[in-house]
């Protein structure tokens, strides 16, 4: 008892411990603000993705029920079709499309299209975290209505 | 008092010395430095990708002049903080019709973000 007194009465030791100590803090807290920050703009990056993907799509549904006016012969677009090519051509030459995949598509009632477009996290796919933090997908949904003629 | 007075006498005093230098200073500084490089290109990265989509989203509405670009520069340098003419921002095509898609890119020193869009058929 006698000597844990003493022991705790003293004030000396190694600052090497306190020093590693605080480096090992203050490197972590400057990972996970990169990290962080990096999931931020992923997320804003398919946001972005899907919202074009949904304005375009909108944007045939218009520009086919204005073509079907002038030919009443002419068919339906199909949405669920069309996205994944629309798509593509939006993520060839942009760089925060490049790596989306089209989870899902559909026109809802006349005049409407909903879309959910998915990035896999650049976090996750870091060597050392590996999946071991954060999600390992990145999802956006986005919806987009048009006026359509007549 | 009578515990600190049977203590040895420290001998330690310039090993204390240089473990505050390396790890108090070295250490943290190295770290804080790498930090902020790393804090600066991410915001250089939200900069670019934030024009290019402003860029993209201008192209595609009808009646583009090259004042709304100036403008958008001007505003995007503004919200980041950067100084005026270092970002710089493209259109291709330059005078996009109907049903174009038209891909903006945006760029500063060396680091760069494009975005795509269509305007309306």
């Amino acid at each position: 008892m006698k000597n844990i007194l003493r022991y705790l009465n003293q004030d000396r030791g190694s600052q090497s411990i306190l020093g590693i100590g605080a480096a090992v803090f203050v490197l972590a807290l400057t990972l996970v603000t990169v990290s962080s920050t990096q999931l931020f703009r992923q997320q804003e990056q398919v946001r972005d993705v899907a919202d074009s993907l949904a304005l375009d799509l909108a944007d045939l549904l218009r520009h086919n029920a204005l073509e079907r006016l002038k030919d009443p012969l002419l068919p339906k677009v199909d949405i669920a079709y069309e996205a994944p090519q629309e798509l593509n051509h939006l993520a060839n030459g942009s760089t925060s499309a490049r790596h989306s995949n089209l989870r899902s598509a559909r026109q809802v009632g006349d005049t409407q299209v909903a879309v959910t477009v998915c990035q896999a996290s650049a976090l996750a796919q870091l060597p050392i975290i590996d999946g071991f933090a954060g999600p390992a997908e990145i999802c956006a949904k986005a919806q987009a209505k048009t006026l359509l003629p007549g | 008092m009578k515990i600190s007075k049977r203590l040895p006498k420290p001998r330690d005093r310039g090993s204390a010395l240089i473990e505050f230098v390396l790890f108090g200073l070295v250490a943290q500084i190295g770290i804080l430095v790498f930090a902020t490089d790393l804090l600066a290109h991410q915001k250089i990265q939200m900069a670019v990708e934030s024009t290019a989509k402003q860029g993209a989203r201008t192209a595609a509405l009808p009646g583009l002049g090259p004042v709304d670009i100036e403008e958008i520069l001007r505003q995007q340098s503004s919200n980041f903080g950067l100084q005026p003419g270092r970002l710089q921002l493209s259109l291709s095509p330059n005078q996009p019709v109907a049903g174009d898609l038209v891909t903006a890119t945006a760029s500063i020193d060396g680091i760069s973000a494009s975005a795509r869009m269509r305007v309306p058929r």
